[in-house]
């Protein structure tokens, strides 16, 4: 995985070439982009441990590939989904060098950059600061919580073939 | 219920020719067993007929329809597969249901068809459990119950018994062939156990390296091997065969391996004369093949390397010249490893296979 510091020009330039800048829109492609190739990784990691014969007999039984895929081996694969989408959620969650760079106005910052805002040059708001950053966890805490197995699945399960 | 036609149909992956040139036919509701070593080619030959991967050469037909082009969906085939292939997440009645579900069957109808296939297999208390919550032969009964609920014309298996112990794939290999004579479906079988395909099968096709070496009945199969290969292969303990080389003086002909030498009848040494060499490949079952402890005219001398006792009958490997011999004898005679024997082949039921093509040579008509 690339520092996000590499492609940060270049990224820039093209954003400001599409009118993109200051945009979520800018951020949005950006995570998809640098996202997929670790989700599809992981998510081939689950779809390699799911048999073959199962869309075999899927196909055999009446359904065309989509079909096969969607109601049979979607299903099977839920955690898998879940788990690679935990972990995309949380690296955009926490995403600060392209949030900083890309967007200028104070209403369309994201958290991570909002969090930096409360160090100010001579005074840091510490209570804000800590208020903040408890509500910025949230989320998170909460979602990992609730579908923490899925989570640890991802790391084991998708990496590692049974 | 249809025939199942292959026309010379080829699968190739990049150089690797995993079908080749394969043609036969299975004719309406005849029970067909593809058998062969790992890796000869009978699995993908039922997946090119199930359509589920795409012909490279030649043309499939069940019933009279070209298939080549059609996906598995509309080819009216069911498949039962080794590991069954359930559905994990779905109910035995959900599993079984899946292909009336997708042909839009109303549900009543499709009710009572899987509810009619559950009694045929026995399996009409499992209907509300998982898959994981049954047994291997649970498994595949539903996996056979799925197949049936379509009644579909071609039924293709795919080493259904191979993951059962050994005593339930006896079992199933009765009901199985039961289960085929009350459908008179067409069943194409594959298989790596021969004994399966022996006791299944109404036709046998033995495949190696792609090629198909003998289609026929396992009776015809098993008396009149068309190779070394298939010779080799049909029967256990397996065919004795030996290397040799014909030779002739003024007694007739004799076939001389390393070691021994074997005597053959005057329509034996015309047939040997048919080889385009004169080395010769001799077949000799064990059944058809008699030891005895002292010498006798026409008897070839060994020794006993091991003695092999089963309960009903007794195995003697006898080593002759430099090859070992597998030979049945009744339990009562008494062997011991080392001891000189003479061994006297039938010579009527001697297989001669051509030495450098591998071809079996045919008696005089």
């Amino acid at each position: 995985m690339f520092p996000a510091v590499v492609f940060l020009m270049p990224l820039f330039i093209m954003m400001r070439f599409f009118y993109l800048v200051n945009t979520h829109t800018s951020l949005i492609l950006t995570y998809l982009t640098f996202g997929l190739p670790l989700s599809i990784w992981l998510l081939k990691g689950f779809y390699d441990n799911i048999p073959i014969e199962l869309e075999q007999a899927a196909r055999i039984d009446g359904a065309t590939r989509f079909q096969a895929f969607v109601r049979v081996i979607m299903p099977l694969s839920a955690p898998g989904i879940i788990a690679t989408a935990i972990y995309s959620f949380i690296t955009a969650w926490n995403e600060y060098v392209y949030a900083l760079t890309f967007l200028n106005d104070d209403s369309k910052l994201t958290l991570p950059v909002g969090l930096q805002r409360f160090f100010t040059e001579y005074a840091t708001n510490w209570p804000g600061l800590m208020a903040a950053s408890f509500i910025m966890s949230v989320p998170v805490v909460a979602l990992f919580l609730v579908l923490q197995k899925y989570f640890v699945r991802a790391l084991t399960e998708g990496a590692v073939k049974s | 219920m249809a025939q199942v036609e292959l026309r010379e149909v080829v699968k190739a992956y990049g150089s690797v020719v995993a079908v080749d040139h394969v043609s036969l036919t299975a004719g309406d509701g005849e029970f067909v067993a593809l058998v062969g070593p790992s890796g000869c080619g009978k699995t993908t030959t039922l997946n090119l007929v199930a359509g589920l991967i795409e012909l490279t050469d030649g043309d499939i037909y069940i019933g009279d329809r070209l298939v080549n082009d059609l996906d598995p969906k509309d080819r009216d085939v069911a498949m039962v597969f080794q590991n069954y292939a359930l559905y994990p997440n779905k109910t035995v009645f959900h599993n079984l249901a899946f292909p009336l579900k997708m042909r839009k069957f109303p549900r009543a109808e499709a009710e009572k068809k899987v509810k009619a296939a559950a009694k045929l297999l026995d399996i009409e208390h499992l209907l509300d459990r998982r898959p994981r919550e049954l047994s291997g032969g649970q498994q595949q009964r539903v996996a056979l119950g799925r197949a049936l609920v379509r009644d579909p014309r071609v039924f293709l298996m795919d080493e259904p018994l191979s993951n059962l112990d050994a005593k339930l794939r006896v079992q199933m290999r009765a009901e199985l062939k039961r289960f085929h004579q009350d459908l008179t479906a067409t069943v194409i079988y594959v298989t790596h156990d021969q004994l399966e395909a022996m006791t299944m099968a109404d036709k046998m096709a033995v495949m190696s390296g792609g090629v198909l070496q003998q289609y026929d009945s396992p009776e015809r199969v098993f008396a009149q091997p068309v190779n070394t290969f298939v010779a080799g292969f049909v029967g256990s303990p397996a065919m004795n065969l030996l290397q040799a080389r014909i030779v002739t003086d003024g007694n007739g002909a004799a076939a001389q391996g390393e070691g021994w030498s074997c005597p053959l009848s005057a329509m034996n040494a015309r047939r040997a004369q048919r080889s385009s060499t004169s080395e010769v490949v001799v077949g000799a079952r064990h059944s058809t093949i008699e030891v005895h402890t002292d010498g006798r005219p026409g008897a070839v001398p060994g020794r006993i390397y091991t003695v092999e006792p089963t309960g009903d009958i007794t195995y003697a490997h006898v080593w002759l010249g430099a090859t070992i011999v597998v030979v049945s004898v009744a339990p009562g005679l008494r062997l011991a490893p080392d001891d000189p024997v003479w061994i006297d082949f039938d010579q009527a039921k001697l297989h001669l296979f051509d030495g450098r093509t591998e071809q079996a040579l045919a008696p005089d008509p």
